[in-house]
């Protein structure tokens, strides 16, 4: 983790319910587990007729497992747990926007080449591996009757 | 995941007007980002934007987007070599990016090639591949 961010989260966790830092904790310990998956998620209750909330959970998979934590609904210690999980999820997130960016110029690249494709064979010249062929073919003409040809 | 926002994208850089739709600029690095814009914008300027659309227009094209996969595959490689430890694990994802790194160069290296034989085509012929003589230039579409 950062070290200024991680700090900063540890200052906050002083004014927060222990239910919150517990989360927080968790997340902290088990930073392998929670860099790839986890959540935090809202639900909402009735009672007497009444919507209460939002109530939020952490919710994250251990083994073959679903778990949740409960976080209760005060926002600024499910922003703390939020800020936590962002922390460990950043590199995963940095590796998913490389990836999609590699993916979207690699398809690019397959159109261009198939376009490039395409104008080549039109003059008479080929891709042959990673090689142009038929330089011959693709002089100008230079006279009428090769032209007309 | 809990929430869009990315602390790893840093502060906001311009994004390049040729950019595919596909592609989510802000969400890059910020120094990535700083580097496509410092080593792919000019190429593109100079291979694409100064071309004659056709076979030079699409070959500068392939090159600029090689060159943008060689920056990508070379951040990646930069930052696994600060960050990874020396596992067998690791060690053998590194050597799998070197190699698609390698495969890159070569391929920006035989576009280029190809870039360099067309403009020495040109010089000799006046026209570009498929062109005729002088003459018989207005029956052309190359120049």
């Amino acid at each position: 983790m950062p070290h200024s961010a991680d700090e900063e989260i540890l200052e906050k966790l002083e004014s927060v319910d222990q239910k919150i830092i517990d989360a927080v904790s968790l997340i902290r310990q088990q930073a392998d587990v929670f860099s790839h998956q986890g959540s935090v998620q809202e639900s909402w209750r009735s009672y007497k007729g009444r919507r209460l909330g939002p109530y939020y959970r952490l919710v994250y998979r251990s083994g073959s497992k679903q778990r949740s934590i409960y976080l209760g609904s005060d926002q600024a210690g499910v922003s703390l747990v939020r800020e936590t999980l962002q922390l460990v999820q950043q590199e995963l997130r940095r590796q998913e926007s490389i990836s999609e960016c590699r993916k979207a110029v690699r398809s690019e690249l397959r159109k261009t080449r198939r376009q490039l494709h395409d104008q080549l064979a039109a003059v008479g010249l080929r891709i042959q591996g990673a090689e142009i062929r038929g330089w011959q073919s693709a002089r100008p003409q230079t006279n009428v009757s090769e032209a007309m040809k | 995941m809990d929430t869009k926002t990315n602390h790893a994208a840093g502060p906001a850089a311009i994004r390049p007007y040729w950019m595919p739709e596909g592609v989510d600029f802000d969400s890059l690095p910020s120094d990535l980002r700083t580097g496509i814009l410092a080593l792919v914008n000019p190429a593109y300027e100079e291979l694409v934007l100064r071309a004659k659309p056709g076979i030079e227009q699409s070959t500068g094209v392939t090159i600029v987007q090689l060159l943008w996969l060689e920056v990508l595959e070379m951040f990646e490689i930069g930052r696994d070599f600060l960050h990874t430890d020396s596992s067998p694990d690791s060690r053998q994802e590194r050597d799998t990016k070197v190699s698609r790194l390698l495969r890159v160069v070569a391929a920006k290296g035989k576009a280029s090639a190809f870039w360099v034989r067309l403009q020495d085509f040109r010089e000799r012929h006046g026209v570009l591949p498929g062109g005729y003589d002088p003459i018989q230039r207005e029956f052309s579409g190359a120049e």
